[in-house]
């Protein structure tokens, strides 16, 4: 089943003659439950294709379709909701609110929608992401590999369409960076959760069932490894 | 509470130095907006009280209404309060003293009387039944009557009524014999016909019928009542409700704004006379005519621009230096899904936190800080608002009227909406100093805020520095000016906020400078304390008299004088060419001046003093006694600098007026009376002959004489002339200064014809017929004044010629003095908010730096580089704000000079003193806040610094 549609999107950073096209009338589709990661060099419009499958930037021209409904066509309070709800997104940096503990930050997505909190959910990923017993500490308080789990968490939290994963572990050791692999997979695997992760790992890319190599705002190539 | 609250909150705390700076912020600024405010009300609730006591709480009068009317208007739905006067009859003063005030006006009064009239008992009560009596004190002061306290007064009391029978009341000033005499033309001479009773009095030009007697006892007396007819004194009795009598009759309406016009109907259909109590409507407002309150009001906009300029720029620095780190925290809650009103919601939610702290704290501050200054200065403040001219209001009687006991003192009373109004001013800029920056973040998506695209969007060239910067201040130099460069937002509103800084400080100083001096130039320069006026036919002398009042308590020197103005000529070619250039110039402003002929008009100023005064002045100018004791030709020394305005420069000048003033030939002139026609000074008439110019009755057309025929010429000999005027008489008249001997008057005026009236004032013997003025110097004013009361009503003289100088200057000193006062604390005030400012743009900046400082640590700069690196901003930062602060501060101090300064003697100045302690301020509190911040950073270990992702 289709969940995430790209048709002909198009990015253009800049005007005349420092214009950039950083993605080039890319069109593809993701089904539910699949494991996509995206690989490229440097600069070839990967985490710009990210962000616009997520929401969090717009396309010069071009649509793109979750679950059926058109993104870039909701007014800027739905597409506020729209994150909120169907997507989870992992970056390199965390990027945690530095003031909020591990349990605010993760819930962060329930409590702006003012639902309750799924207190089971919660617990489960807490045990999942091995963060018992550091539900109260501040981000600065853990190590990188601890806070990217705190971002995976909150991803997840609210059980989104698709989870959106920029080189998640571009700033971890590969201890760190495999284990992170590892609840990905796992969430993937457990929940049906969708997920589309950029990476340079080559050994993370392997793992996903299909891989898409961008180059120059171009797919190169797109290949279902494991069906 | 939701998540934002919570992060607003939790980064509120985190940031707990700008946190605090933008508290005491708001609370400076509330403090500033209160203090202003309840200033203003509290003035005003003083005015009002003041007000009150000196004419009372009524809104309009009506006088000489019938009993009718009386009761008719009494129980009008419109009115909320009344009392009315019964008059109850006048009864003619034996001997009277004061020739325009024969009469003894008896009131009826009811109970509610005091609650819309004042009445301030000197002695004694109020009077509680018909037969006993309250006086006004004038019977004893003016009218010099003898009765007193517990005398029985058998009073006879009739009606006036004019010569052709009509009945007068006590609005009606006394009519004497001269009044008709010069009123009237043949046809309207008195009506003789008219059938007077037997027993009337003839009064001046008025008749007086006595009706029945009565006897009272004298219980009480009290001031002169703001109520006391022309004719008459007061006296107060209760009243016996007649319906033969007329009333006068006081009301409060509730008609608030509209109580002119509602007065006006009520007793316009009645047919009385009547007023309105101007004193207290202006006050509230209800007058009708245009605010009385502007210049308060005004002010206090003035002073309230000023302030709400500070602190928006402090409030809104304070937020607006942290919008990147915003723009990043808003990015991220907005890329996991915070709608726009969430994050506006979470804004407004901090302004208002901020605020429920600050603002009643800042009120709190602003009271107490405006009620200490009032305590502190109460009793300049009553001086100065004892804003009567009238110089027998002594500043004594004035401290009487406000202290403490009259419950009419200056005190606190702030106006609840003056209150909001501060607090909405605040709550306002603190809203609006939140809401710019956020909207400014979360313009950008969501992706562009969280990398902070704008942030490091820089081009090399925009952040090239010259080969000279480097080779002078070397490589930390340079990387402080690329600092610079590079974020130009933080550094404007870094060096925009010392800007501000600055001009608030240097604008506020010249204000004040200015305003101080405004007020300061209005100050006499007499060196005398007391004046007492001889009249003319009093039987003593002024030796005498000199003699027996410097025996009053504290008088350190007397002298006494006579003067006075006279037109004059003198031949233009003895005009010095500053005096011919000015009245050239002002002509179209002093047309008086008469140019186009040989002479030129002088207004002087002549000045007869008494002897021994006279030859201690000679001595001083080391002149010989016998020019100026000739009785055959007495000559006089002549001071010709004079200060003169120029309307055209507005400012004033002084110059000699003369070119050789000991040798100038001045004629004095005087125009004998001619009857029935008016006179109108001198001009020339179309030959260029000098004339006098006359008006018949109210004609337009006038009749011209030349001036050899229409009056007396009187050349006057001058002996020397000098700069310094004697000592008492060092005044600034902007005339001709002519000095005499006392002595030597009537051979001055020796030319007098006898038995010929002058428009100017000389009769002949020219002694007899000036006021002489005497004058002293005391330690204190008020004993003195006190002492020689005693002493003039001792000899029977009027007590109203006594005059107290000092007490009028005094007023004036205070006024100095507490604005000197408003003045200080209003720049403290400032002060402390451009710190504030300062401190919280910097030290907010530096802290956003963090992580490049840290990254400059590690890759090896040594504290010593880092601190010239650091020096170097901070230059960069006090010459930018100079650079722009300092002209503009010129710029507005030279329109405060422009607004205030008009009209006075000093030329525009720039506030030198208060620019040094603005440029040394800008540098130690940039240096000091840098010094701070560094240290809080020092402690800071690098890669903590450097791993710290949320710089």
């Amino acid at each position: 089943m289709e969940i995430l549609k790209a048709e002909h999107v198009t990015k253009i950073y800049g005007t005349d003659q420092n214009q950039v096209k950083a993605l080039d009338d890319v069109s593809f589709t993701i089904n539910k439950g699949e494991f996509v990661a995206i690989i490229g060099p440097s600069g070839s419009g990967k985490s710009t294709l990210l962000h616009i499958l997520g929401g969090v930037d717009t396309p010069t021209s071009g649509k793109v379709y979750m679950e059926g409904t058109d993104v870039y066509a909701q007014n800027e309070n739905q597409l506020a909701i729209f994150r909120r709800r169907q997507v989870g997104l992992i970056y390199q940096f965390y990027n945690l609110i530095p003031v909020l503990n591990v349990t605010e930050n993760m819930t962060l997505p329930v409590l702006m929608d003012g639902r309750p909190i799924n207190q089971e959910r919660l617990e489960e990923l807490l045990h999942l992401l091995a963060l018992n017993g550091r539900e109260g500490h501040l981000p600065n308080q853990l190590s990188g590999g601890q806070q990217q789990r705190v971002s995976i968490g909150r991803a997840l939290m609210n059980a989104p369409a698709v989870v959106l994963a920029d080189e998640p572990t571009g700033n971890l050791d590969s201890k760190n960076s495999q284990e992170i692999v590892e609840l990905l997979k796992y969430s993937n695997e457990k929940y049906k959760q969708t997920l589309v992760v950029i990476t340079h790992d080559e050994n993370i890319a392997l793992q996903a069932n299909r891989i898409l190599a961008i180059e120059d705002g171009k797919i190169t190539r797109d290949e279902v490894i494991r069906p | 509470m939701n998540i934002f609250h919570k992060v607003t909150l939790k980064t509120l705390k985190e940031n707990r130095t700008r946190t605090l700076v933008t508290i005491i912020g708001i609370i400076l600024s509330t403090a500033m907006f209160t203090a202003v405010t309840t200033s203003i009300s509290s003035l005003r609730h003083c005015m009002i009280e003041y007000a009150k006591f000196n004419t009372g709480t009524w809104h309009g009068a009506g006088y000489d209404l019938s009993a009718d009317s009386n009761e008719k208007l009494r129980t009008d739905p419109q009115i909320t309060a009344s009392t009315s006067m019964e008059c109850l009859g006048f009864s003619l003063l034996e001997d009277f003293a004061n020739k325009y005030k024969p009469y003894l006006c008896v009131y009826g009064i009811s109970d509610n009387f005091t609650e819309l009239l004042p009445i301030h008992l000197t002695q004694g009560r109020m009077p509680q039944n018909s037969s006993e009596i309250l006086l006004s004190q004038t019977v004893q002061t003016n009218a010099c009557m003898d009765w007193k306290l517990n005398d029985s007064l058998t009073l006879e009391l009739g009606t006036r009524t004019d010569w052709m029978g009509n009945l007068l009341s006590n609005q009606n000033a006394f009519i004497t014999k001269d009044d008709l005499d010069s009123d009237h033309t043949d046809d309207s001479l008195p009506d003789t016909t008219t059938a007077l009773d037997s027993d009337a009095i003839s009064v001046g030009a008025e008749n007086f019928h006595p009706a029945e007697t009565r006897t009272y006892t004298i219980v009480g007396f009290f001031e002169r009542p703001f109520f006391e007819g022309s004719a008459s004194y007061t006296a107060l009795t209760a009243s016996e409700g007649s319906t033969d009598h007329t009333y006068d009759l006081y009301i409060q309406t509730n008609a608030k704004s509209k109580t002119d016009s509602t007065i006006n109907n009520l007793f316009d259909s009645q047919a009385g006379t009547w007023r309105l109590n101007y004193n207290l409507l202006r006050l509230y407002g209800y007058s009708g005519e245009s605010p009385y309150n502007t210049v308060l009001t005004n002010l206090g906009i003035i002073l309230g621009i000023i302030i709400t300029f500070g602190s928006i720029s402090l409030i809104y620095n304070a937020f607006s230096i942290s919008v990147s780190e915003r723009t990043r925290q808003f990015g991220l809650l907005s890329s996991i899904g915070a709608t726009k009103r969430q994050l506006t919601g979470s804004i407004l939610f901090e302004a208002f936190f901020l605020c429920i702290i600050a603002i009643p704290l800042g009120i709190l501050s602003g009271l107490a800080g405006i009620g200490i200054t009032f305590l502190s200065v109460q009793d300049m403040m009553a001086s100065v608002l004892g804003i009567t001219n009238s110089s027998s209001y002594t500043s004594a009687r004035i401290s009487m009227i406000l202290g403490p006991s009259k419950g009419t003192s200056l005190g606190l009373h702030p106006s609840l909406p003056a209150i909001a109004i501060a607090a909405a001013v605040s709550l306002l800029t603190v809203l609006i100093s939140a809401y710019i920056p956020a909207k400014r973040a979360s313009k950008k998506s969501a992706i562009d805020a969280i990398r902070q695209a704008n942030d490091i969007s820089i081009r090399p060239r925009k952040v090239k520095t010259s080969r000279l910067t480097q080779k002078l201040f070397g490589f930390e130099g340079m990387i402080a000016t690329k600092n610079y460069k590079r974020n130009r937002r933080k550094y404007r509103t870094t060096v925009i906020s010392l800007f501000l800084s600055i001009v608030l400080f240097i604008s506020a100083s010249s204000f004040c400078a200015y305003l101080t001096l405004s007020v300061g130039s209005v100050l006499g320069k007499n060196n005398y304390d007391l004046i007492y006026t001889i009249e003319p036919d009093t039987n003593s002398s002024a030796e005498e008299l000199i003699a027996e009042l410097s025996k009053a308590d504290s008088v350190t020197a007397s002298s006494y004088a006579i003067s006075e103005y006279f037109t004059t000529l003198i031949s233009t070619a003895n005009v010095s060419p500053e005096m011919q250039a000015y009245i050239q110039k002002e002509a179209a402003f002093y047309g008086g001046y008469l140019t186009d002929n040989d002479k030129t008009e002088f207004s002087i100023h002549v000045t007869f003093l008494a002897d021994r005064d006279f030859r201690a002045y000679l001595k001083q100018l080391n002149l010989p006694e016998e020019t100026f004791f000739n009785p055959e030709a007495p000559a006089a020394v002549i001071m010709d600098s004079i200060k003169l305005y120029s309307e055209t420069e507005k400012k004033y000048h002084r110059f000699h007026a003369l070119a050789d003033a000991s040798k100038t030939e001045i004629t004095l002139y005087l125009t004998r009376m001619r009857e029935n026609y008016s006179y109108n000074g001198i001009c020339t008439d179309e030959s260029g002959n000098i004339c006098s110019r006359f008006y018949l009755g109210d004609s337009d057309e006038p009749l011209l004489v030349p001036i050899e025929d229409s009056g007396l010429e009187i050349p006057l000999t001058i002996g020397a002339a000098a700069d310094q005027a004697p000592e008492f008489f060092s005044d600034e008249y902007g005339q001709l200064r002519l000095f005499y001997p006392y002595s030597m008057i009537d051979h001055v005026f020796s030319s007098l014809e006898p038995d010929v009236e002058y428009f100017e004032s000389p009769e002949y013997p020219a002694s007899e017929h000036y006021y002489t003025e005497l004058f002293f110097q005391c330690e204190d004013h008020n004993a003195a004044a006190a002492s020689m009361t005693k002493i003039l009503t001792e000899k029977g003289l009027a007590v109203s010629r006594l005059i107290d100088y000092a007490a009028s200057i005094e007023t004036e000193r205070a006024m100095i003095t507490v604005i000197n006062i408003f003045s200080f604390g209003f720049i403290t005030l400032i002060s402390l908010i451009a710190a504030a400012n300062v401190f919280n743009t910097i030290s907010t900046n530096l802290n956003l730096r963090r992580r490049e400082f840290a990254m400059l640590k590690s890759i090896g700069m040594t504290p010593r580089a880092f601190s010239k690196m650091m020096n170097f901003e901070c230059l960069l930062y006090g010459f930018k704000g100079l650079l722009y602060g300092l002209p503009v501060s010129f710029f507005i101090t030279w329109l405060i000079y422009r607004a205030i300064g008009n009209g006075l003697e000093t030329a525009f100045f720039i506030p030198w003193y208060s620019i040094a302690i603005a440029v040394g301020s800008v540098f130690l509190v940039v240096f000091a806040t840098m010094l701070y911040s560094m240290h809080k950073i020092h402690k800071e270990n690098t890669i903590d610094a450097l791993k710290n992702e949320n710089l």
